[in-house]
């Protein structure tokens, strides 16, 4: 059999996603195919001293919020098996978050979505994406404004934990609010 | 890439951002994949003698699951742009004229081609879970074609374009099915939990196939009777979605 076997595969050096691994990729972009960007907001607000809705000034880095004790500082959703709705105890931070944002106009979060590693790749892409959009309904309705917000799923490709079991799966379903620097 | 024994293996990209779901051409000189460098999903087609590559599509949203048509002219993709709603879509790469054949609020998604071109497999929620769907590939109504199961997902048609490999939920284990199209019979091939990504290898009899070995992610082959099984020694690190090339690959 004459064939040529050759097969193309994914290789994953390093251990969770965001360690060391190699340096960026190697060949030249040719002509963009049409590339919609994302409207970013500008670059961060500077804290503009205290505010009376009990959060304090913002963080020493543009929009981030900071860890102030508070409420703010939890930045991970977490979702039932195959869930995309936001629950109780969540919605209380995700609405947080929302009042935050509504009252900084210029300052922007990225809602990057997650699935646990079982069942097909990109289908779990499409999993991630519900789940971002899903906390992206949330704080439009919080009177944040959509050029604030960008999403983005990762699908099973950046596990926040590693392992099989229950307890790992439940904590990589998640959507992370990840605030511009 | 690699000999299908997994040796010989040569890097054609690296990130240090995920890289997913590569598709050979049909005639083996280019392949597609995605990548999610800038911290957002993009469709790249590159050509393997030179490395160069092009970005096909960044728009908003997911850009994901590039699937070359056979004539190679075309890819069939997943787009969510701003709806946030994913989707199945052609784009002409010459003309770059974009097609959309899936507008439900479900997920609709990892397109794959029929050999004569004129539909499209791909995996669908809209009863709830995913399952497989076939439409035209200019466009038209979708029928399901998966019937056994909970978990049908990321179809691959065998070569004979009779049956086609899936992603399975036999029992709550994540298996390599076979599904006869005419009737829907399936038939479970593997034995693992997490079994994904099967591809035929061009004379129909094997499929490469992912699967795990502790923690850590390795390639298997099993043909499509089901009694031969056979774990590849893998290159190092976590090895994953492996597509194996086309009859006729030129280099």
């Amino acid at each position: 059999m004459d064939f040529s076997k050759s097969v193309l595969i994914v290789s994953v050096l390093g251990v969770l996603a965001g360690c060391g691994g190699s340096s960026g990729t190697a060949m030249d972009d040719g002509a963009a195919g049409s590339a919609a960007g994302d409207a970013d907001g500008g670059p961060g607000a500077s804290s503009s001293g205290m505010s009376d809705d009990g959060f304090g000034e913002g963080g020493a880095y543009g929009d981030d919020p900071g860890q102030t004790g508070g409420v703010l500082d939890s930045r991970v959703i977490y979702f039932g098996f195959d869930e995309s709705e936001v629950d109780a105890d969540s919605m209380k931070v995700v609405e947080a978050h929302g009042a935050y944002l509504a009252e900084r106009p210029t300052a922007t979060v990225r809602l990057e979505g997650h699935a646990d590693e079982r069942g097909s790749r990109e289908y779990n892409i499409g999993l991630g994406e519900r789940r971002s959009q899903s906390v992206r309904q949330i704080l439009l309705l919080q009177g944040v404004t959509s050029t604030q917000l960008s999403t983005v799923s990762y699908g099973e490709e950046r596990p926040a934990v590693l392992g099989s079991d229950d307890e790992a799966l439940s904590l990589n379903r998640r959507v992370e609010l990840v605030y511009a620097d | 890439m690699a000999d299908a024994d997994g040796e010989n293996a040569k890097i054609l990209v690296e990130s240090s951002e995920p890289l997913m779901s590569p598709a050979w051409s049909p005639d083996g000189r280019k392949i597609a994949y995605v990548s999610f460098e800038g911290k957002r999903s993009s469709v790249y087609v590159q050509t393997l003698r030179s490395g160069a590559r092009q970005r096909v599509s960044s728009r908003d949203g997911v850009n994901g699951a590039p699937a070359w048509s056979p004539d190679g002219r075309q890819l069939a993709l997943t787009l969510s742009k701003s709806d946030g709603n994913l989707d199945v879509y052609t784009l002409d790469l010459a003309s770059q004229v974009l097609t959309r054949l899936t507008e439900r609020p479900s997920i609709d998604t990892e397109p794959t081609w029929a050999a004569d071109g004129k539909s499209i497999f791909f995996t669908s929620d809209r009863a709830g879970r995913p399952q497989v769907y076939r439409v035209p590939a200019d466009g038209g109504s979708a029928q399901r074609v998966s019937f056994e199961g909970p978990y049908n997902a990321r179809p691959r048609l065998a070569p004979n374009g009779k049956e086609m490999a899936v992603v399975h939920n036999d029992r709550g284990n994540y298996r390599i099915a076979l599904v006869e199209l005419k009737r829907g019979f399936t038939q479970v091939l593997t034995s693992g939990s997490l079994d994904e990504s099967p591809s035929f290898a061009p004379n129909g009899e094997t499929l490469i196939y992912a699967t795990r070995l502790g923690e850590r992610g390795v390639l298997a082959t099993v043909t499509t009777d089901g009694r031969i099984h056979q774990r590849i020694s893998s290159v190092a690190g976590d090895v994953r979605e492996p597509a194996w090339s086309p009859y006729r690959l030129q280099r």
